[in-house]
């Protein structure tokens, strides 16, 4: 369906193989990880968010609790105990802000603020009764169904030790894999001979950008590296007169990056972060490969 | 004459009904005063404002990935026309994992993975 | 434009033939609502999105965390994804003319496109303006049992509601075909468009809520779609109860009905159409055709 380039080029590759002798060709892997909580919300949006949602909430139809709640079950009377109706229009009460409506027990001019029956026991009491309950509980914790959800923090421990090298950090936010090998950090880069020479098989030909990324990852940083490589495409070149890097992207998804000799050290660092660490220049030239979020 | 019980079946599809039709469930329409339409007019006039300029930026940048996606390939074609031949290879078949997932509001208990096994496939 | 009334025996142009008009009609062509021209409603010539006009309803009600990943994850991966060098656009098959002199060409539809029976697209490489995006979500349920007892689509109707947040259309038989009951005007389903916030919250309680725990789900079988990017699948009643707004309400509601869902894209082709949806969390399953 599409034009695509192999059929074009295969013919010339083993004619012209031998003009890129000059130039070292590398592979650089930029590894991200993907943000694993949603983007914090600025003030601003937030606070729009925030007046939509009310606007919304007033403009929604009344709760049919009828239907959820059949007349005469104890579901029912639990609901009603704690949503007692409005004010009724009562012709002999003065009402200096505007008569009620009320239809189906909701005054329809404004929003409608509704109390669920709970289905857990609240935490917080539990822990003040004592801490035996409390430690009880822990132990019940897991399986539990009934138990309060409590969502967890979204600030995590490795964000409170200032762990760069965690995974687990800046959550909200997509995080790049830079090492440091001979004092300087830079994104993990691999020379396409390096690897060819190691494979004898291969010898004769050359190794695809993102098979070179994948086995220079492997060979500094362990096996257990569960990654997505988004495309044989690189997306970026950094030239300089006798070399070209090409960026390969790719994500982790699951497994950690464990440096395999004792000279490599890692970090997993954000966008601005990266800009305290990598050279200026080249920082500026691959910026636009970075996410803001 | 008016009909004062129906039986359990019809009463359920009569409530089905009403919990699906707008009839007596609708609030007043909104009735802004002047001052308070103005200040909705601002509030959403600064918000379009805002979203235009988070669209141009993130257009921006995709654009400049764009052009240097185009650049390496370019390069790449001069330089190692091998090499190019394998990176331009469409990847009809080619799937995102499913285990590249959407963000969700709060963190899971356990925020990251790490008892990953390589599959037999590879090596 | 004044047609000439003359009648001539030997030859006559098509343009002056008794009973043809080569103008186009114009009227009817655009469809217009008398109530907005008149003085009595004026809400109704107000927009949609303008907090004045009945029909307003707030869009930007919470953050969304769908939409947020796709534009800051996925649509530059999918730009990489789809890049190709030196690509161009491959011209689809178009209806062809009937030729410059033919005599019958005069208000005939164009020839159809060869070897086909449908015109097909032209598709173009992706560059940032085309990257291919989710735009909607349709949810086509047809009620067998309401062609005999037409309350029944109510229960239909509310379940779909209930999963949607979107009151649903009725849908009408359009024919008679009287081995199936199916009479011309009467109720057989409902539907459903979503689009935006209530779009993507349905996707992310099918994707993370619903499918894992279709015990039988394989996934969208790789051979769906309608070539121009719009892929298709069914959901049976009895995988819908894994809906959380079903689920804890099943006194609520009996008897379930299926329904298939299409999702609407802008990729072009059915094969980007499926990257974009795995992306997104739907998985998909090559087909084994059965081989004794």
């Amino acid at each position: 369906m599409w034009k695509s380039g192999l059929r074009k080029y295969s013919a010339a590759a083993s004619s012209t193989a031998s003009a890129g002798n000059s130039t070292s060709i590398s592979s650089t892997l930029l590894l991200t990880r993907n943000p694993v909580i949603t983007a914090d919300v600025s003030k601003f949006e937030a606070q729009y968010y925030k007046y939509q949602n009310e606007l919304w909430k007033r403009l929604m139809w009344t709760f049919p609790s009828w239907f959820y709640y059949r007349k005469g079950t104890i579901s029912e009377q639990a609901f009603r105990e704690l949503n007692p109706g409005p004010v009724f229009n009562n012709p002999n009460i003065e009402f200096p802000r505007g008569r009620p409506v009320v239809v189906h027990q909701r005054d329809r001019r404004f929003k409608q603020e509704l109390k669920l029956p709970k289905t857990y026991k609240e935490v917080s009491q539990e822990k003040k009764e004592g801490g035996e309950t409390a430690a009880e509980e822990e132990g019940a914790k897991e399986d539990n169904l009934s138990r309060q959800i409590v969502p967890n923090s979204r600030i995590t421990k490795a964000d409170e030790s200032k762990d760069l090298a965690s995974l687990e950090r800046q959550l909200s936010r997509t995080l790049y894999l830079i090492i440091q090998e001979n004092s300087k950090w830079t994104l993990p880069t691999f020379k396409e001979e390096q690897v060819a020479q190691g494979d004898d098989t291969k010898d004769s030909s050359v190794t695809p950008l993102h098979t070179l990324a994948e086995q220079g990852l492997y060979k500094i940083g362990g096996n257990s590296i569960n990654y997505f490589n988004v495309s044989n495409t690189p997306c970026h070149v950094h030239k300089s007169e006798s070399t070209r890097e090409y960026f390969i992207k790719s994500h982790i998804l699951s497994g950690r990056f464990v440096p395999q000799s004792e000279s490599i050290k890692f970090l997993w660092l954000t966008k601005e972060e990266l800009g305290e660490y990598l050279e200026k220049d080249y920082y500026k030239e691959i910026e636009h490969l970075l996410s803001d979020i | 004459m008016r009909i004062n019980s129906v039986n359990a079946s019809t009463q359920r599809v009569v409530n089905q009904l009403s919990a699906l039709s707008a009839s007596k469930k609708q609030p007043k329409l909104l009735n802004l005063c002047k001052e308070d339409l103005i200040k909705h007019k601002t509030i959403t006039n600064a918000w379009n404002v805002y979203q235009r300029k988070v669209n141009e930026k993130r257009h921006i940048q995709l654009n400049a990935q764009y052009k240097s996606i185009h650049e390496a390939m370019e390069d790449l074609k001069q330089t190692s026309p091998q090499l190019y031949a394998l990176a331009n290879k469409p990847e009809k078949k080619k799937k995102f994992p499913l285990d590249m997932r959407m963000p969700t509001d709060y963190p899971p208990t356990k925020p990251w993975v790490y008892n990953y096994e390589p599959s037999q496939k590879r090596k | 434009m004044s047609r000439l009334s003359i009648r001539s025996f030997s030859s006559s142009p098509i343009a002056s033939k008794v009973g043809y008009s080569t103008v186009q009609p114009v009227h009817h062509l655009i469809p217009i609502k008398k109530q907005t021209l008149g003085k009595r409603f004026p809400e109704l010539n107000i927009p949609k999105d303008d907090i004045r006009s009945p029909q307003y309803k707030p869009k930007d009600v919470y953050q969304d965390r769908v939409n947020e990943y796709y534009q800051n994850v996925l649509k530059s991966d999918l730009l990489l994804h789809y890049y190709e060098h030196d690509s161009e656009a491959v011209t689809g098959n178009k209806a062809r003319s009937w030729g410059e002199f033919s005599p019958y060409a005069v208000y005939r539809r164009d020839r159809k496109p060869k070897g086909l029976s449908r015109a097909t697209r032209d598709i173009k490489p992706v560059t940032p303006r085309n990257i291919p995006e989710l735009t909607g979500i349709s949810i086509n349920l047809y009620n067998k049992a309401a062609l005999e007892e037409s309350w029944i689509n109510i229960s239909a109707r509310l379940q779909l509601a209930q999963i949607t947040n979107v009151k649903p259309k009725v849908v009408y038989n359009k024919s008679n075909v009287l081995p199936w009951k199916v009479r011309q005007g009467k109720e057989c389903g409902c539907k459903v468009e979503l689009e935006g916030r209530d779009m993507t919250r349905f996707l992310s309680t099918l994707v993370e809520l619903v499918l894992p725990r279709i015990r039988t789900f394989k996934g969208i079988k790789d051979s769906s779609g309608d070539k121009s990017g719009n892929i298709t699948f069914g959901l049976s009643p009895e995988e819908i109860k894994f809906f959380p707004e079903i689920e804890n309400f099943q006194e609520l509601f009996p008897n379930l009905f299926g329904f298939h869902l299409t999702f609407k894209t802008n990729a072009g082709t059915d094969e980007r159409a499926r990257t974009l949806l795995t992306s997104l969390g739907l998985p998909f399953y090559k087909e084994v055709k059965n081989v004794q």
